[in-house]
Order: structure tokens, then sequence, then C-alpha cells
């Protein structure tokens, strides 16, 4: 019933280097020579080809599954420009791993095929699915209904979308030996053990609501009959005028659009990362027409108010068992507006986590978690500017 | 009796259909008084609700402005920090490698950037190198190498400039933007007494981070404490060298010391082995000379005229004269070769000092001249040559009795010190002139003062005295006072 867990970093440009130090330093670090499950979190910069092939020169033949990011998180912090990996070792956790391709086109029917392929693997007592599509092709909310479609609507799903260090252009997603583009990387989890999830983001509505006038998809296209961007121009005056130049990805993800959700404390979120010419707005997830959104906002601590409140909402879920291992899903938009303070908040997650324990995880384009974690009923959304903290523990009250 | 009763009837519907009337009419009335201050309640509430909006407005606008403006401090901040650490090190450390491994990639992302490059020029051979280049692959730290040396980057970039992909500057400029694979820059040259020797770029690949003119300001000051780092570290390679170099020299004329030394140690052999050989051969023919003498002066070759006589005598007397000196003159040269060895016993201090005094004991009366003797009681024995000594203490007691005048002092002291015995002859004669006081052990050196023009003599007396006390391991010093008087002083071995 035992669970081990490990992470390695590396900052080396060259990818292949980087990943064989990163793995080697993972080896070292958990004593083990062997895991079960490699995650892995690494800049888009590093050729991701290369990459696995220096983690595989030291970890042959183990399950891996990961993607790009904007920033790395360890214990020891936030890094850019590198590479981390954790090693899961357990006697007791079962792993099943799939991959949905081609999200631009049928972001449904790549998550129904990630999903489909990671169930084939018959597994006891499935804990939770995670998720690693492409931030920049997919509509978050469609992938996750396809992923649905086979694992249930209320079976629990985490993750987040794979970065480029706020570039918006091109991003991976690792599984196995092969890295991808507008792929979903997914795995379920399942055997004997103990899970937490948290989920928070501490962005408040400001202003008026608008009504989705027109929306295909992922790009709004009118809000209240005019053009989407008018929105922003409207509230930002000046400031926006460059809007679909370099300060856009500062704006659109630092105040993004909020959605009220019935009976949920938070709004959800959707960022536009992307304006196009023709003045709409390109979101990570789908904003149906005729909803109603507004304008948020967030102050610095509010962030990390939001950051405790999800580690504790997660260790709750243990029920004091100790915790072997946490994920990190963590919103670009957070590192943005933290700024200096992005180590901070992981900080105030290990403060909240209580005891040490190996931590990975990524800053991502997008992320998904179910609505009410902790009572494990709650449908599974995509979020934006979110951070979520999953937790692993052994479970030790079976069988007494 | 029904038409009463249809008129009560009809008046009652009438009063009925009145009063709905009225009661209508008022009713209207009120609706439409509730209507119009519903609406303009809702109309209120509306003003209320897009006032709101616009005040949101104005606080999204500040918010973004405060954010804008954090970041930027922020990113101040950090950049001092940064340049604080540099400081440190760079005051720290006098080699140049040291401190440019201190600008790695953790401290070109504390200052806001993830690329950047250091060029330095040398200023003798003209030569070019990159001691820092961060965020590149090997590949592409080729490619910005090559570009470095055959493009003029260091004649483009000669002032402080900020670089962005709109930014309406020459051609050759902006063409740094695509080799450095990044969208804005900033280039600060490293100055240093009017001589750019190098320039510093850091740059950003991201898109919402470009370079500000405040970045541009703490590089500056950054590329000024590289500048004087790098005069640090050339002064004190100066320093280091010039060193070097003198201690080279020392070393070099230390040898040359140590060789000359060595040939005169080797002059000096040879003299003393030509002294003791000279002195050998002069003695013999002295012998005969002073034999001759003798058996002329006792008449066995027949009577001789008195006068001749007289003239044998001052033969014999300067034979004496001469065999002295050869004696001294050898002794000297065999005591300096190491060819005598002295005969060491222990001696007691008061017993040697009462037989040299009682050979000069005539003289003394002669010129009224007071000795006092002061040996302490139970003074210890001394190690040293029994004849060696009496020939010190005759020599020093014969110097202080020639050169003090009548009714003078001359006093022996005998004490002593933590591992010898010291012996001090002192007297109240004419004194050693200062300059003279260093010469006066060596040989054939006499001091030039009246007596010693009157009073023949070698010159080799207190070279060999000096020679016998060293023989013995000890010391000999002289203190004087011209006019007042002289001390000599020698320390003995204990026994």
């Amino acid at each position: 019933m035992a669970i081990r867990a490990g992470v390695g970093t590396s900052e080396n440009t060259d990818p292949f280097q980087a990943g064989k130090e990163a793995a080697a330093k993972l080896c070292l670090n958990a004593q083990e020579d062997f895991f079960d499950l490699l995650l892995v979190f690494a800049s888009a910069k590093f050729d991701p080809q290369k990459l696995l092939a220096g983690i595989r020169s030291v970890s042959p033949d183990i399950p891996l599954i990961g993607c790009s990011s904007a920033g790395e998180i360890t214990s020891r912090g936030v890094s850019s420009s590198s590479l981390a990996i954790m090693g899961i070792k357990s006697d007791s956790l079962r792993f099943a791993t799939g991959l949905g391709c081609g999200l631009k086109a049928d972001a449904r029917a790549a998550g129904h095929h990630c999903a489909q392929e990671a169930i084939k693997t018959r597994l006891s007592n499935r804990h939770v699915f995670i998720m690693f599509p492409d931030g920049l092709t997919a509509n978050g909310a469609d992938l996750i209904r396809g992923a649905q479609e086979v694992l249930g609507t209320s079976f629990p799903i985490v993750g987040g979308s794979s970065g480029d260090d706020f570039l918006f252009e091109k991003t991976y997603q690792y599984y196995r030996n092969q890295a991808y583009s507008d792929a979903v990387a997914g795995i379920l989890l399942g055997g004997d053990a103990l899970l937490g999830i948290g989920t928070r983001h501490g962005w408040h509505a400001i202003g008026k609501e608008h009504r989705v006038s027109r929306a295909r998809g992922n790009i709004i296209e009118k809000l209240d009959g005019k053009q989407a961007i008018k929105l922003y121009r409207d509230y930002f005056g000046e400031q926006a005028e460059d809007l679909r130049k370099l300060s856009w990805a500062k704006i659109g993800t630092i105040y993004p659009l909020g959605m009220a959700i019935p009976d949920e404390r938070e709004n959800l979120i959707r960022y536009a990362f992307k304006a196009t010419e023709a003045g709409s707005l390109v979101c990570a997830a789908e904003v149906p027409e005729g909803s109603l959104v507004r304008l948020m906002i967030a102050d610095k601590e509010g962030v990390l108010t939001a950051a405790r409140e999800a580690a504790l909402e997660a260790k709750a879920a243990l029920k004091g068992a100790k915790i072997k291992a946490a994920i990190i899903f963590d919103s670009v938009a957070r590192k943005r507006i933290l700024g200096r303070l992005a180590k901070e908040e992981i900080n105030v997650i290990k403060k909240a986590l209580g005891e040490p324990c190996p931590i990975i995880g990524f800053y991502s384009y997008g992320e998904q978690a179910p609505l009410r974690a902790q009572r494990y009923i709650g449908k599974s959304y995509f979020h934006n500017e979110t951070v979520v903290v999953l937790c692993l523990a052994e479970n030790h009250t079976r069988g007494k | 009796m029904y038409l009463p009763n249809m008129g009560i009837v009809f008046a009652a519907a009438s009063a009925l259909i009145i009063s709905a009337f009225i009661y209508m009419v008022v009713l209207t009335e009120k609706q439409r008084k509730a209507k119009a201050s519903l609406e303009y309640s809702l109309d209120k509430l509306k003003k209320t609700y897009d006032e709101l909006d616009e005040q949101a407005k104005i606080i999204v606008r500040k918010d973004l402005e405060l954010n804008t403006a954090q970041e930027e401090l922020d990113k101040k901040i950090n950049s001092l920090y940064t340049l604080h650490k540099l400081s440190k090190a760079i005051s720290s450390t006098f080699d140049s490698e040291k401190f440019f491994s201190q600008i790695d990639k953790s401290f070109i992302e504390e200052l806001g950037f993830n690329k950047g490059l250091v060029l330095l020029l040398d200023k003798d051979t003209r030569e070019l190198t990159l001691p820092v280049l961060i965020g590149y692959t090997p590949e592409e730290q080729g490619q910005i190498k090559e570009y470095c040396h055959q493009n003029p980057v260091l004649e483009q970039f000669n002032q402080p400039i900020l670089v962005a992909q709109d930014s309406l500057l020459d051609q050759a400029k902006n063409e740094l933007l695509p080799t450095l694979k990044v969208n804005s820059f900033c280039a600060v040259p490293i100055i240093s007494q009017e001589a750019m020797l190098g320039l510093m770029i850091v740059g950003n690949d991201l898109p919402y981070t470009q370079a500000t003119e405040g970045d541009l300001e703490i590089l500056s000051i950054l590329a000024g404490q590289i500048a004087g780092g790098l005069e640090n570290v050339r002064l004190y390679e100066q320093l280091w060298h010039s060193h070097q170099d003198l201690e080279q020299r020392v070393a070099e004329r230390t040898k040359e010391l140590a060789l000359a030394n060595e040939k005169l140690k080797k002059i000096d052999k040879l003299k003393s082995e030509f002294v003791s050989a000279v002195s050998h051969e002069l003695r013999t023919p002295l012998t005969s000379i002073k034999g001759y003498a003798a058996i002329l002066m006792a008449g066995k070759l027949g009577e001789v005229p008195e006068a001749v006589k007289e003239r044998l005598k001052k033969i014999n007397l300067h034979s004496d004269t001469l065999t002295k000196m050869v004696n001294d003159l050898l002794d000297i040269s065999r005591i300096e070769a190491g060819k005598v060895t002295m005969k060491l016993q222990s001696l007691n201090i008061k017993e040697a000092v009462t037989e040299a005094v009682d050979l000069i004991a005539p003289q003394l009366k002669e010129k009224k001249i007071q000795l006092s003797i002061e040996v302490a009681e139970n003074l210890p024995s001394c190690l040293a040559d029994k004849i060696q000594l009496e020939r010190v203490l005759t020599n020093l007691l014969g110097n202080a009795l020639k050169f003090t005048g009548e009714k003078g002092k001359i006093s022996l002291k005998a004490k002593e010190e933590k591992d010898a015995l010291q012996i001090d002859v002192q007297d109240s004669g004419i004194g050693i002139a200062k300059e003279e006081l260093s010469n006066i052990f060596e040989e054939f050196y006499r001091a030039d003062n009246p007596i010693n023009q009157k009073v023949k003599g070698t010159g080799l007396g207190l070279a060999l005295v000096k020679r016998i006390i060293e023989a013995h391991q000890g010391k000999i010093w002289v203190s004087s006072e011209p006019k007042k008087g002289t001390t000599f002083s020698f320390t003995l071995p204990k026994a």
C-alpha cells in the first residue's frame, strides 16, 4: 500500500542533457531506479523529442505522461526554461494511459478517444482522470464532455492544458516516447489510495453583465451585439488600444471573463488568449451563446488566499492521511498577476499542506477540475485562472 | 309594488355601478401612480447600475495601471537585488572569469530577461570574446559568436539603447533581433576611462515582457559595475605581474649575490692559503737571519765592534717583530681555514685573568695605571683553549695599556650572562672614532691616532682576537667614546 514519489529537475539548455540530468536526479532524490509512472513538465523551448530521448536514456519503458508548460513548479519554487519530472512508485496505485489527437477538428471526439483508450485497461477502484490537452487548439469544455461520455458525468477529471512560456504559439503533449501537438494525453488513476482535490481562483466579478450574443465554440464573436473586443476597449480605454499586440496576453489573462454558476461560490472563468483581426476573442474553452459574462478582477492577496483554500480543501479530503505526493495545475495568469510573489503561492500551498512532500506542477493555459471536488459528486469543468491541487496518500483504512 | 322595488334596485344598482366606476377610476389612478414610481425606480436603478459600471471601468483601468507599475517595480527591485549581488561578487574577486560566472541564467532571469550576453574586447590583441552567453543552445551560441565576429557590433552599440521590433532604428541594429532570437533587448556598452571594453546585451523572447527604459537604467549601472570590476582585475593583474617581476628580479639578484659570495669565499680562502704559505716561507729565512745575527753577536766569528753589535741587536729586534707578525698572520689564516683546533677545557676565569695581568704588571706600574679586576665569586668556569684565551686577554689588555695615558684606569670585569660568560676590558684611553669602530677588527687596520703613529704595530692583534673568539663560538664587540675610553667585550661558552 506504499506510495513513493520523488522529483528531479534540470535547467540545462541542451534538451537531451536536460532530460538525462533530471531523470538521473529523480533516481538520486527518490533513491529508486524504477518507477511506475513519470510525470513530465518542461518548457516548450526544449525540442520535445530530444528531451524525451534524454529521459529515456535513464528511465526507459516506464509509462510517461506530461506536457510543455509556461513555468515549472517544484517544492523549491518556480522556474522557467527548465524541466521537472516526478516519479511515482506504488504497489497499490494503478495507472492506465490514453491519447486523443486532432483537438482542433473535434475536441469532443479526441477527449472521448483518450478516455476510451485509458479505460480499456481494467482498473479497480478508479479515482480520477488526469488530462493534459493542448492549451491552444482545444475547446476545453468540449474535450471534457468527450471524456465524460466515457467516464460518466460526475467522474472527477483534473489536469492542466499545455503551455509555451506565454508565447501562445505551439505547445506539446508528452505521451510514452512521443511528443504530440493538438492532442490530449490522459491518465486514469486507480487502485488503493486516497485522493484529495482542491480548486480555487480568487477572482471577483466587476461591472455589468454582458450577454454573449454570438459565439462559435471557444470563440466569442459578439458581446451585447457588438464586436467582442469592444468590451475590453470599453473598460480599459486607451490602454487597450494595442489589444491585438503585445499587451493583449496581459489584459486577457489578468482580467478574464466570468460566468456565474448556480450554487457555486466562484464564477467559472474563461480567458481570451488571443484577439482575431475581426475583433473576436479566442478563449481556452467555449462560452455558450446566450450566457451572461462579467469582467473579472483579482488582487494578489485574494489569489494567495485562493491557493491556500485549494490546498486545504485537497488536504481535508485525505482525512488526516500523510500526503505522499502533490500535483499542482496552476494558471499562467496567476504567475502573471503575482509576479515576484509567484513563489509565494507555492509556499502558501506547501504551508497549507503541512508536512513536506514531493511536489510537481506547472503553469497551464487552462485547468480541469470538478466543481465540488470534496464531495466527489461534482461534474468536472474546464477552468481558467485557477489553481488545482491534487494530493495522493496511502489508504490505511481498508481491510481494518 | 314592484316599481318602487325596482326603483330601489335600480338605485342600488346605479349606486353600485357608480361606486364601482369611481373605485375603478381611483384604482387606475393608483396603478398609474404605482407604475410611474416603479418606472422611476427602475430608471434610477438602471442609472445606478450604469454608474457602477462606469466606476468599474475606472477601477479596472486603475488596476491595470497599478499592475503595470507593480510589474515595473518588481522588475526594478529584482534588478537592484541582482545588482547588489553582482557588485558584491565583483568587489570580492580579482578574477574576471569568476565574476562573469556570476552572470548566469538565474541572474539574467532576475533582471527580468531570459537571454543575455557579454562581449569583451581585448585591449592589446583586439580579440573579441563572449564570456557570457545565456539562454541559447550550443548551436545558437555558435551562430551568435560568428555574427559578432563578422559584424561591427561594438561600434554599432556604443550608446545604451533599447531595441524592440517596432522601434524605428537603423537596419543594422534591428538586424540583431532575429540573430539574438529576442523580441526586444537592451544593449549597454562597458566603458572604463573613455575606452570601450565591451558590450552587455540582455533581451527577451517573450511577447509580454518588453525591455523598458527602466531596464536600460539598471543595466547601465550594471555595465558600470562590470567596467569597474574589469578595471580592478586589470590593475590587480598588473600589480600581480609587477610583483612577480620584482620577485623574479630579487631571486635573480640573490642568485647573483650568492654566486659573488661564493667567489669571494673562494678568493678569501685563496688569500688565507696564500698568506699561510707566504708566512711559512718567510719564517724559514727569518730564523736563519736571527741565527746568523746571534752567531755574529756572540763573537764566534771574531770580535764585533760595538757599533756593529748595536746594529746586530736592531736586526735581532726587527727580526723578532717580523717573526711575531708572521706568526700572527699564520695563526689568523690557520684559524680562518679551520686548521687550528681549539683545545677546549674548563677554565677558571679568575685564574686566567690573573695570569694575563701578571704579564703586563711592569708596564702598568711604569705608567701608573690603576687596574681593577671584578670577577664575581662563584662564577662558573668557561670552556676555552688556555693558550688562546691568554692571547686574547694579553692582546686586549695590551691595547688598553697602549692607548691609556699615565694614571689612567683599566678595569677587567667578568660576569655570567644567559648562556655564556661575558668579559669586559674597559680603559679610560683616547677612545676610537665612531667611523672607525666597524673596521678595527680587520686585518692590518690601524686606527688613525697619534699613538698609533708613534708606536708601531702590526694591525693584526684585534683580527686575531676576533678569530679566536669566533672559533670558541663566542662574540666580540666594542663600544667607545673618543677621549673617554673604550670597552671591548667578548663572550665565552660556559663549561
